[in-house]
């Protein structure tokens, strides 16, 4: 991630609106990958903490709590919507260890409330601010205006929603008690190669963005792996010449453990991170820093690399559900300068072929 | 709206003598001053003045008969009004549009296509075209494919606006609606055309759209206007000019005056996204 700095945000006349907009104000913002969500919703929890009004943010991912800490160094609090809830209802309910569950990492919403409206409990004078909100489920919002904060600011992309749970504009609009979304048009992040692969996979009624980065000549491509050892070669090589951030995407953590020991045996130098949400290490990563990081394709959503590779990319095509598209696209666009689809094996299927755009977006077979 | 005369551009001259005054000339029903053996009077008759069916034929004229005697005949003038109501709305924002998404409402044979040929030309514009005559269209298309049309212009064709064919998801691109002498067809329901336009609004995006209305001065001919406007306006739009204008024009004999009846809307990009209203 590359902070812009005000001017480059200010210029941009539809964040200014944002920028600008009273800190009492409750806000509902749409945006595309690239677009700033994460930037803004960082620089508007730091206005309003100045202004003297408490203000948390709340992600969905641990990785992204953990790349909005590092971006604030640490100076707004940043909580998962887990870590939230349960801290919340500790506070609230006289110290009850937990908040109750349908299973595990299920709220159970209904007996939250239930409990807290038996204490009376009421929204207080804290602004809270949530990145990734199409991730988080309706009962949340529903929750934190009814009992936990009297202004929210939630930005979302139902496009790139990828858990059950997700909700719609709609759902957050309703569930939250907003207006209809503010829409931000810009990627300032991708170069129009990777956007017009990301594009193919678009799904949705989000209007696609406008592209402000200059062509780079380099289209993304796909490429397959004889073995996994041979992948990681060629990830290590590009990383040795090519160096900056890059993010590898695994479908199984299993192949990223492999990858990672592969990838730290080829490289003496650099860093090579991986995250696994059993693990818990994502404090232990600084992603925005030149080296490897291998992710899931959870925990990579919010964070950005000059290269991405996704692997075993075979598995998550041909995209024949919307919810596979909304996968697809919100990988790609994780990707800044670079992109590169590998698959094991020496072959792609036939429909698997098909279903990608052709050699004017993608080098490819 | 001025009165020096509209010069149409050599390319467009050219092209009209190609592809309409030379067929409707050599055509051996043609003779003297008769296109297919009818004088101006008759001409601008079987195409009831360009309010016609041009899919039926009329007596020993074709559709495709009809459609050529109207681009003979019509549309020169309407070529020189929607240039010139051009020349004037990017004079005055002195920016022209980038890569604009232009549906030509009740097109005929590409007259809004190749008025804004003339105005923007080389830049690249999408092109759409609707017009439930397949007369016309086919002649649009004809005159769209000739080389001699300048820039990159790439043309879809409908008979009606919800059978559009718009393969790209919606974007932030500017839209440029053109409605040119179609509000007097009787075959034109301006309440039908506004949802139909409403909606095709709705697929290509969030960009700013402006609509250029011309039409003749005559009030039978605008009795539509009113909902039109109403329409628009309830869908965001603002009214920036209207009026009776006139436009200076070349012919035979000397330059003459044209009246017309023009109107410009506009909305500007769409940066809130209703989610209960469609
Ligand atoms: C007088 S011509 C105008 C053509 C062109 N706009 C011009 O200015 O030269 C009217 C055109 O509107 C078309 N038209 C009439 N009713 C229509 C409708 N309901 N939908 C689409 N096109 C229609 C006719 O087929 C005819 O080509």
């Amino acid at each position: 991630m590359r902070l812009p700095s005000y001017d480059e945000i200010a210029r941009v006349e539809e964040q200014l609106d944002i920028w600008e907009a009273p800190f009492d104000q409750s806000l509902l913002i749409a945006g595309p990958p690239g677009s700033g969500k994460t930037i803004l919703a960082i620089h508007r929890a730091q206005m309003i903490a100045s202004a003297g009004t408490q203000v948390v943010l709340v992600t969905f991912s641990r990785m992204l709590r953990r790349l909005i800490a590092l971006l604030t160094e640490n100076n707004v609090p940043t909580f998962t919507m887990h870590q939230f809830v349960g801290q919340q209802h500790y506070r609230r309910k006289t110290g009850a260890r937990g908040a109750p569950e349908v299973r595990p990492l299920v709220f159970d919403w209904q007996a939250m409330s239930s409990e807290l409206a038996r204490r009376a409990v009421r929204p207080e004078q804290v602004h809270i601010i949530v990145d990734e909100g199409q991730d988080l489920p309706a009962e949340f919002f529903r929750y934190v205006r009814r009992f936990v904060a009297r202004t929210v600011t939630i930005f979302a992309d139902e496009d790139q929603a990828l858990t059950d749970q997700r909700s719609s504009l709609l759902d957050i609009k309703r569930a939250a008690c907003l207006g209809d979304p503010i829409l931000l048009s810009g990627n300032h992040r991708n170069t129009p190669e990777v956007s017009r692969l990301a594009e193919h996979f678009h799904t949705g009624r989000l209007p696609a963005s406008e592209v402000h980065r200059s062509p780079s000549g380099e289209r993304p491509r796909i490429t397959h792996y004889s073995t996994l050892a041979a992948g990681a070669e060629r990830i290590a090589n590009w990383f040795s010449t090519r160096g900056g951030s890059v993010g590898v995407v695994v479908v199984h953590n299993q192949t990223g453990r492999q990858l990672q020991k592969s990838l730290r045996d080829r490289l003496k130098r650099g860093r090579v991170d991986m995250y696994t949400s059993d693990q818990r290490n994502e404090d232990e990563i600084d992603a925005t820093t030149p080296g490897i990081t291998i992710l899931n394709k959870e925990s990579i959503k919010g964070q950005e690399f000059d290269t991405v590779f996704i692997m075993e990319v075979d598995e998550l095509l041909p995209c024949t559900k919307d919810a596979q598209r909304r996968v697809m696209y919100m990988l790609c666009a994780r990707a800044r300068d670079n992109l590169v689809l590998m698959h094991p094996g020496n072959r792609l299927p036939a429909e698997v072929l098909r279903s990608l755009p052709g050699t004017d977006v993608l080098e490819r077979p | 709206m001025k009165d020096v005369a509209v010069e149409l551009p050599l390319w467009l001259e050219e092209l009209r003598r190609t592809e309409v005054s030379n067929l409707v000339r050599s055509d051996p029903r043609s003779s003297g001053n008769t296109t297919f053996g009818l004088n101006r009077e008759q001409a601008l008759d079987a195409i009831s003045w360009g309010q016609a069916d041009f899919d039926a034929p009329h007596g020993h004229l074709t559709a495709d008969d009809l459609a050529l005697l109207y681009a003979y005949w019509n549309q020169k003038g309407h070529l020189e009004e929607l240039v010139e109501a051009f020349r004037q709305c990017f004079a005055v924002s002195n920016t022209k549009p980038n890569n604009p998404i232009v549906v030509d409402v009740g097109c005929g044979p590409f007259t809004g296509g190749l008025a804004l040929a003339t105005s923007l030309g080389e830049a690249p514009f999408d092109y759409i075209g609707v017009d439930r005559a397949d007369s016309m269209r086919r002649l649009g298309q004809r005159l769209a494919d000739s080389a001699l049309v300048p820039g990159q212009i790439t043309c879809i064709w409908a008979p009606d606006m919800a059978s559009v064919e718009w393969a790209q998801p919606p974007r932030w691109r500017d839209v440029l609606v053109i409605v040119s002498f179609v509000f007097a067809s009787p075959s034109l329901d301006v309440g039908s055309m506004c949802d139909d336009l409403i909606a095709l609004l709705r697929r290509l995006g969030n960009g700013s759209v402006t609509v250029l209305y011309t039409n003749s001065v005559r009030a039978e001919a605008n009795c539509g206007f009113p909902e039109f406007d109403t329409r628009l306006k309830a869908v965001g739009f603002r009214s920036l000019a209207r009026g009776k204008g006139e436009i200076g024009i070349a012919r035979s004999g000397g330059s003459r005056v044209r009246g017309l009846w023009y109107a410009i809307f506009h909305r500007p990009r769409q940066t809130s996204l209703s989610l209960e209203g469609a």
